[in-house]
């Protein structure tokens, strides 16, 4: 599965969920979807928008982990 | 259940298409032969006088009504086939398509003919309704045409598909709004 690491990269650059909502545009609360993984799956334009808002790369932002059936394989 | 009511509705459209086209034709055929004998003017005195009509523009005024009637039919002929067509798009799980919207404003363009000529039948019978009446009590026959019966079938059949697009649009959209 894919993770998002976006808690990760706000704390780091010191921004809150809400300022970075309001920079790049989209509901706090879509946002929170993002954050919480519950999204299907983020445009690459939201993606970059992010990116340059936190100065950073899209794998800072998203990593995969192998699903726990895998695992036990 | 969906399967089975998009063909009850697509074999409740062929039939009633095909009860059109008999109509259409059986009015054309005793238009012209009614046309004919009242061309007559001892027939037409007959007439009038047999069944007690007293408008003495009855006939060109029922020729009205009959090509109103010729416009509702040929509507709800037309209605029949875009409802048909668009069955056929759903059973291809295709929803939402340029297709789909063409055959949608096609239906909203015959079904707003549809009520104009309505409107316009209605408004137009007013002025022989007496004379109808009279010829119902001398016939012992009833003039009323359960265009509301069928009209009601149409819009039932319409609005389902609508439905049904509408439902899969809703799918597409949560779908669409899940991706940030």
């Amino acid at each position: 599965m894919i993770e998002v690491t976006l808690d990760f990269m706000l704390l780091k650059r010191k921004m809150s969920s809400k300022e970075l909502a309001q920079r790049i545009g989209i509901t706090q609360a879509n946002l929170s979807i993002l954050k919480t993984g519950k999204a299907h799956g983020v445009r690459f334009e939201t993606l970059n928008k992010i990116c340059k808002e936190l100065d950073c790369q899209p794998g800072d932002l998203l990593q995969y982990k192998p699903d726990n059936e895998d695992d036990e394989k | 259940m969906k399967k089975f009511m998009l063909n009850l509705i697509t074999v409740c459209a062929w039939i009633y298409q095909v009860l059109i086209v008999v109509d259409l034709v059986g009015i054309v055929i005793f238009g012209v032969l009614g046309g004919i004998a009242f061309s007559q003017p001892g027939i037409k005195k007959e007439v009038f006088s047999q069944f007690k009509i007293a408008n003495p523009n009855f006939g060109l005024i029922v020729l009205i009504l009959a090509i109103f009637f010729v416009v509702l039919a040929i509507t709800q002929f037309f209605i029949c086939g875009y409802v048909k067509k668009i069955i056929k798009h759903i059973k291809q799980d295709i929803y939402f398509d340029k297709q789909n919207l063409a055959l949608l404003k096609k239906m909203l363009i015959a079904i707003g003919i549809y009520t104009v000529a309505n409107i316009l039948m209605f408004i137009t019978f007013s002025f022989v309704k007496a004379d109808f009446n009279s010829i119902a009590k001398v016939t012992d026959q009833s003039f009323i045409y359960p265009f509301n019966l069928t009209s009601g079938l149409t819009y039932l059949a319409t609005f389902y598909v609508i439905y049904l697009v509408f439902k899969s649009g809703l799918k597409l959209q949560d779908d669409s709004n899940s991706i940030i």
